[in-house]
């Protein structure tokens, strides 16, 4: 059995672009990640990163390659719907339990997101009418997690990333770095067994980027898988693992 | 999805729907323009298939001292006018001088409405004269010693609880069952209202021979009320409510001026009544549900970015719905309530005694219907769309 969480199997993703133009986004990328470390993925703007995320998440299919989630490794409440096609047979008898999760349809995808995956997305995107514990806690509205206690939870998160006072501003009232940290927590709160930050420390100072590299450590020790992607490398010293992307094409 | 998750997301919807007040308040207008639009749409073909609003409607013909129409007058134009094919009811309302001091009124509670005088919205305590045996009077009436014989707990003015008793040749009792704020002429009088049948008993007794006359005639055609006589005698027609068009234009006849052969005047106008009031109906209800749907379309389009983090986030497209749906809701019934508030207080402005009748509960059940109701229809068919736009492309349009 194998600690890795997710593994990628030759994942292409093409735009097309026009009639004839195509961007190749994503080439035959291969790579395994594992429960409980940091891999950054390195790259120019345009690499890549952001398809490379979007894929892993399901967000975006891609073009041809598969795309294996560890089932062993799941969150808790995700049930994984097995279809009875020969494929879903073989992933069930398979001892690792790597599902391929590029055959899944949208709801699967959803349940897979829900109980697994933390998004800090590359522009934040709070919700703009909601305070930032409420932001926090928006991850938990539809868990079956009584009021007080998502409250108790999303309060010790804004603590530990130092906004205990600014619980309940909203968005446009806490400056980038704030804002960066809440929804840090938004994605943290679930628990889940993998984080995805997209450009987390975007155009903050390296100070409040530091700051936010550390807590993506502390996550990692309690064992999700980190994927930070980031054009800073920088930031190389806080990960257990780098990979640079090019044109879409990872080198080592 | 279960219990505790789905009241919490209705519960934040609604509560967080006010947060985006620019948005919110912006829709409230839209959505109470709209609701007030519908219903007066709606109401508008309602109101001509109510046939109490519809006596609401139009003049009546006040009788002058100069010009004043006898009783006989009065009923030989009441025939005629019956005659006519579009007449649907023709209404009289007659009064004499019971001594120097009472003046009593014949009403037909079947026509209260067409009586502009005293109508039953200008009651003021108790209710309208229904039966034999009630009478209503006009308020702050004051008793003198030289009428009839007043039972019960009378003080000097005559209330509702009263019991107002004639006796001559024959006895007659009247309850008083309701006060009227009457707009009538010669305030010096006590003015009774009773039925039809005590008002022909009152002045067989009481009478002397004295002249009756016709206080109004009043006659629906269409669905309108009008006023028959001639404004040259009696110019002092006053309409009432909603100025309507003087008969004759509608149909013609020798004996009043230039009118039309009324047979074949008739279909072509209540063709054309029919056809404007479907326009109307159609009109509001297709032109509600387009615009219900296309504002709730909008306010989705607003939180397409939202949408896309919380599917983002593992929200369901169920839970996603909900969490739209709160402000869809709040912005639609507030709009509402708003809109037909905004009605009765035009029309109170505007000294309207009807707004009862116009606002009929089933023209506010229709405009419920696709302004609130339509709102989560409308709203899941709009957020259809954006539930399956890709995220990657909603945060890639900056
Ligand atoms: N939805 C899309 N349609 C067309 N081209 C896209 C789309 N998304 C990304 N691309 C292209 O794919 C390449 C990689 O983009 P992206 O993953 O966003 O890079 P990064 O996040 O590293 O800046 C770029 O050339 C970009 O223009
Ligand atoms: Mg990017």
């Amino acid at each position: 059995m194998t600690d890795a969480i997710l593994k990628l199997d030759k994942v292409t993703k093409i735009y097309k672009q026009g009639r004839s133009e195509v961007v190749r986004a994503l080439d035959k990328v291969s790579l395994e990640i594992n429960q409980g470390e940091i891999l950054m993925v390195v790259g120019p703007s345009g690499s890549g990163k952001t398809t490379l995320l979007n894929c892993l998440s399901g967000l975006d299919k891609p073009t041809s390659g598969k795309i294996f989630f560890n089932t062993a490794r799941a969150g808790e409440g995700f049930k994984y719907m097995a279809e009875k096609t020969s494929d879903g047979e073989s992933s069930r008898r398979s001892p690792s339990n790597m599902v391929d999760l590029t055959a899944w349809d949208q709801k699967q995808l959803t349940q897979y997101r829900r109980h697994n995956v933390g998004f800090v997305f590359q522009a934040w995107e709070l919700i703009p009418t909601l305070k930032a514990i409420e932001n926090v806690e928006s991850s938990l509205y539809p868990s079956r997690i009584p009021g007080p206690e998502v409250r108790e939870k999303a309060k010790r998160l804004l603590r530990k990333v130092g906004l205990m006072d600014k619980e309940y501003s909203y968005p446009d009232q806490l400056s980038g770095g704030e804002q960066q940290r809440v929804a840090i927590c938004r994605a943290l709160i679930k628990e889940p067994r993998i984080v995805f930050a997209d450009e987390p420390t975007g155009n903050l100072d390296s100070e409040t980027g530091g700051q936010i590299m550390r807590q993506m450590k502390l996550i990692s020790r309690e064992g999700a898988a980190v994927i930070i992607a980031t054009h800073n490398s920088e930031l190389r010293k806080f990960s257990d693992r780098m990979v640079k992307i090019h044109d879409g094409e990872i080198t080592y | 999805m279960n219990i505790l998750a789905l009241w919490r997301l209705i519960k934040n919807s609604v509560r967080f729907a006010f947060r985006a007040k620019r948005r919110w308040i912006t829709f409230v207008i839209i959505f109470a323009f709209l609701s007030a639009f519908i219903t007066l749409f709606v109401g508008a073909f309602n109101q001509y298939s109510t046939e109490q609003l519809l006596n609401q409607k139009g003049f009546y013909v006040k009788a002058t001292d100069e010009g004043t129409v006898t009783e006989a007058q009065g009923l030989n134009l009441k025939t005629e006018i019956e005659a006519l094919t579009q007449v649907e009811k023709v209404a009289l309302f007659r009064y004499f001088d019971l001594g120097d001091y009472i003046r009593v009124y014949g009403v037909d509670p079947a026509s209260k409405w067409m009586f502009g005088d005293a109508k039953p919205s200008f009651l003021i305590n108790g209710k309208y004269a229904d039966k034999q045996g009630e009478v209503i009077v006009s308020k702050n009436a004051t008793i003198r010693a030289d009428v009839g014989t007043i039972i019960g707990n009378v003080s000097s003015t005559l209330q509702k609880g009263d019991l107002l008793v004639f006796e001559n040749s024959t006895k007659l009792e009247l309850d008083v069952v309701g006060e009227i704020d009457d707009l009538i002429f010669a305030q010096d009088k006590l003015k009774i209202f009773v039925t039809n049948p005590d008002f022909d008993l009152l002045y067989s007794d009481f009478g002397n021979g004295v002249t009756k006359y016709c206080q109004s005639l009043a006659l629906l055609v269409f669905g309108k009320l009008y006023s028959p006589f001639d404004k040259e005698i009696y110019n002092n027609m006053i309409a009432l409510d909603t100025p309507g068009e003087p008969l004759y234009l509608l149909v013609k006849n020798p004996t009043y001026g230039d009118w039309a052969d009324p047979i074949t005047a008739g279909p072509d106008v209540a063709r054309k009544d029919r056809a404007t009031r479907m326009l109307y109906f159609i009109f509001g209800v297709v032109g509600g549900v387009l615009l219900t749907i296309l504002y709730n379309f909008l306010i989705v389009w607003f939180r397409r970015r939202e949408v896309a983090v919380l599917r983002a986030m593992g929200y369901e497209k169920g839970e996603i719905r909900i969490n739209l749906l709160g402000e869809s809701f709040t912005i639609s019934l507030v709009g509402y309530i708003i809109g037909i508030l905004s009605i009765i207080i035009y029309y109170a402005a505007r000294g309207m005694t009807f707004t009862n009748q116009l606002l009929a509960w089933q023209t506010l059940l229709v405009s419920f219907s696709i302004v609130v109701l339509l709102t989560i229809p409308g709203l899941l068919l709009s957020s259809l769309s954006f539930v399956r736009v890709s995220p990657v492309i909603l945060f890639k349009a900056r």
